[in-house]
């Protein structure tokens, strides 16, 4: 009996060490990422001043600042402007939430300053894991310790409404360059969401649609995630491919996390189609396309898609012979040759060794975005609404996903590039654009209020009589 | 050696717990609060699986299709205009029906069967949250719910769960140490010989499930109310496998094991996250320690711990350290003869 409670002993400190160990081993990477992230004015140091500081500056807090100070005017604001980056950076997302940072970070290392109208701007990332209860108590948790004036972010749907509803009601606003649902800018818009460098599923496909009918293609055949992504990706490509004239004939649907995509593609190859059209991602867009070339269907129906499915956060993974020579509609093409961006993309390649899927470039424009709202409204924010008219007032010229401006309900009118996947010299896959679609609304060539009188694209509704 | 003296340390424990928590809003700011809340939330729907899994064997993986059944019920009674007691009522009912259903389900199975059973159940409310959109939204779940006035600020509603978890857990007690609770005991302990001994096992597990479903219906009310949204995240296997593992972290079968597994994870979700990545690491490692070093939870290792050390104490208690001596809960029955010998007068109680 007496000698129980020292083997206990023992045992606690053994575990004690083991978890000291092991936390020590695990946790040194992610703080190298973490400071980073969380002290943005170490970065200025290792940044040459070489962008000299036009109006307005103050001296930093932070010895580390090296700006020469040559305060003309009084900056709205002593206090810094705190941006929240809400990301699932745990989880199957993980990936993206990666990009994201990536993107922001090499947007501030490329201006050299974090210094905007006079006043500092840092950023803190919060993790929601992918779950609503965790993002809402994270954006509170932003709102109060750190006294957040916008967040930017989350990624996915559920995410992206619960934070929205909560932060609204804080007056915070919510910019998304990665949420993609189209009801969030249309028919239930979220409060104060604003979609700086955003899209939307329907908003690509819509394009690919009338692409394909003027391919000639005749009869297509789609696959899509049975959920609302996938319904809105179909239904775009559905919409506008039947307005053309073409004939949907075969429609499948599958489950998000499908392993085996063997009987999807027999039923594919059954309906023979002109042309098959995907709408997935991630480890689902990675499995299909790799399927679908492994059974030879990629050289007997040529295979079309959508932004997401090949994305560089799937192309990565994705084998050269399934993919290469694949065609797909998005707002983002990281070989276009203008050289906003190129310049990206080489930038990109050279710091995070990998080529920049569509998250990293959306949230290099929106930083760029936000810093020239701020400008805009010189450094004060202490009037949100005017604050967000300053945001939707911004038109950047050329952005690395090119011109892109808000419409009226706040969506983007940009660019929508038809794009083909090509080798680079260097061996790595991306995607060239082949045709360029000025100027696309998130509403195509449809009148906004009778487009918005139909029902969100569901199973049932695919726009195929419409209109 | 006196009842009294074995309340003592309970008592003082329970006594400087809830003084912490009351004390919380006044020292802790908004963010830790709400985590707080969030935390206090899960821990009603750890009490209520730890009623079936801790107490009668029945680990349930479906639990948090009842808590989202209940907080879809009081989102949609609350977006039609329906008033607040309307909305909590709709809820716990539901919560209390959606219990006995699945406990009709699956009363029929056992270890590894009564798993995949609640596991089946649970993703059917998933599964039905995301195709049933006329009624849940489908994946943009169900928003524009507003809290009650009463709590509609932060520490209100703090205040709320902080007095629910504390009726839970009184509930918990009384039912654990009523009669129905030592039958619940026998279903862990021996089934078969409970029937024979005239109990008719499948009504008292129903039961065990309405009434684990009050308080999944209680963890659904609060949770609708905190994140004024419902989503079928609410449902998903990733919800019931954290409420499980918080029964199992904090100790099964005993009192407030749940309640504190369910604030050590969500502390760790939502607070460790704020400073490393690596927080599922921490979390991973955390169960790892949990099952080599304190198979009983952290509720067990205490109760172990303190079990140990009395005897080392001069003329506290002579002999043998009594095992159940410090603990809430009295152990489990070695046998069922223990629970035929003690209550003789309820055999064929439930007939």
């Amino acid at each position: 009996m007496t000698t129980q409670p020292r083997h206990l002993l023992i045992r606690l400190a053994m575990a004690l060490a083991l978890l000291g160990l092991l936390a020590a081993a695990c946790s040194a990477p992610g703080d190298d990422e973490e400071s980073a992230e969380e002290e943005p004015a170490e970065e200025t140091t290792t940044e040459e001043p070489a962008e000299a500081p036009t109006e307005e500056e103050e001296p930093a807090e932070e010895p580390e600042a090296t700006e020469e100070p040559e305060a003309t005017e009084e900056p709205a604001s002593d206090e810094p402007i705190s941006i929240g980056l809400m990301a699932p950076f745990t989880g199957p997302f993980s990936v993206i939430a990666a990009d994201l940072v990536a993107g922001w970070e090499m947007y501030w290392e490329e201006r050299g300053s974090t210094e905007v109208a006079g006043r500092e701007v840092v950023w803190t990332t919060a993790d929601d894991a992918n779950d609503p209860a965790t993002g809402i108590t994270q954006a509170n948790g932003l709102v109060s310790q750190e006294g957040i004036d916008m967040l930017v972010g989350p990624v996915t749907t559920a995410v992206g409404a619960a934070v929205a509803e909560e932060m609204a009601r804080q007056d915070i606003p919510v910019f998304t360059p990665a949420l993609s649902d189209d009801n969030v800018t249309q028919r239930s818009p979220l409060p104060g969401v604003i979609r700086i460098a955003g899209w939307s599923a329907s908003q690509v496909t819509h394009v690919l649609g009338a692409w394909a009918a003027e391919q000639g293609y005749a009869t297509a055949a789609t696959i899509c995630f049975d959920l609302q992504f996938g319904y809105e990706h179909c239904g775009g490509f559905a919409n506008t491919f039947t307005d053309a004239g073409g004939e949907v004939t075969t429609q499948l649907w599958h489950a998000i996390g499908e392993q085996d995509y063997a009987t999807f593609v027999t039923q594919l190859r059954e309906a023979a189609p002109d042309v098959v059209f995907v709408g997935n991602s991630g480890g689902d867009a990675v499995r299909f396309v790799q399927a679908y070339a492994d059974f030879g269907l990629k050289d007997e129906i040529p295979l079309i898609t959508t932004e997401t499915v090949l994305d560089q956060s799937s192309l990565r993974e994705l084998s050269a012979d399934a993919a290469l020579g694949l065609v797909s509609a998005g707002h983002w093409a990281e070989g276009r040759e203008d050289p906003a961006t190129a310049e990206f993309t080489e930038a990109f390649l050279a710091r995070e060794e990998r080529m920049p899927s569509y998250f990293a470039a959306a949230m290099y424009a929106a930083a760029e975005w936000l810093v020239q709202a701020i400008e805009d409204v010189d450094g004060d924010l202490s009037d949100t609404a005017t604050f967000v008219e300053a945001v939707r007032a911004v038109d950047l010229g050329e952005t690395p996903l090119g011109p892109v401006q808000l419409d009226d309900r706040d969506h983007p009118i940009q660019n929508i590039y038809i794009r083909e996947v090509a080798e680079r010299e260097d061996g790595l896959l991306w995607n060239v654009p082949t045709q360029t679609y000025e100027e696309v609304s998130q509403f195509w060539t449809y009148d906004p209020d009778e487009y918005l009188a139909q029902p969100a694209y569901s199973r049932e509704y695919q726009g195929l009589d419409w209109p | 050696m006196t009842v009294g003296r074995h309340l003592v340390l309970p008592a003082v424990g329970l006594a400087a717990a809830l003084g912490a928590a009351i004390a919380l809003p006044y020292v802790a700011d908004r963010f830790i609060v709400n985590v707080a809340t969030l935390a206090l939330t899960f821990a009603l729907l750890a009490l209520s699986i730890n009623l079936l899994g801790g107490y009668a064997g029945l680990a349930s993986l479906g639990h948090a299709g009842i808590m989202a059944v209940a907080a879809y019920g009081l989102a949609v009674v609350a977006l039609d205009g329906g008033g607040v007691v309307a909305q909590v009522t709709v809820a716990l009912l539901l919560g209390v029906l959606t219990g006995g259903l699945f406990g009709i389900l699956s009363m029929r199975t056992s270890g590894v069967y009564f798993l995949m059973a609640t596991l089946a159940q649970g993703m059917v409310v998933w599964g039905l949250s995301i195709r049933l959109t006329s009624v849940t939204g489908g994946e943009n779940g169900l928003r524009g719910l507003e809290r009650p006035a009463l709590v509609e600020p932060y520490w209100a509603l703090y205040y709320l769960a902080v007095a629910v978890v504390v009726l839970g857990i009184a509930a918990m007690w009384v039912i654990t140490r009523s009669p129905f609770g030592l039958v619940l005991r026998g279903v862990e302990g021996n089934e078969a010989r409970l029937a024979m001994l005239g109990y008719a096992v499948n009504r008292f597990k129903v039961a065990a499930f309405m009434l684990s479903g009050v308080l999944a219906g209680a963890a659904g009310v609060l949770f609708a109310y905190y994140n004024r949204f419902v989503s079928p995240s609410a449902a998903g296997f990733l919800t019931s496998g954290k409420a499980v593992l918080m029964v199992l972290l904090g100790g099964a079968g005993t009192l407030l094991g749940p309640v504190v597994g369910a604030l050590l994870i969500t502390a760790v979700e939502n607070v460790m996250s704020l400073h490393t990545e690596r927080w599922p690491t921490v979390l991973g490692l955390l169960y790892i320690l949990t099952v080599l070093f304190a198979p009983q939870g952290l509720m067990g290792l205490g109760r172990d711990l303190v079990a140990r050390l009395r005897p080392a104490r001069p003329g506290a208690t002579p002999g043998p350290a009594p095992p159940d001596e410090p603990t809430p809960d009295p152990p489990p029955p070695a046998s069922l003869d223990a629970i035929g010998g003690r209550q003789p007068a309820r055999q064929g109680d439930g007939q």
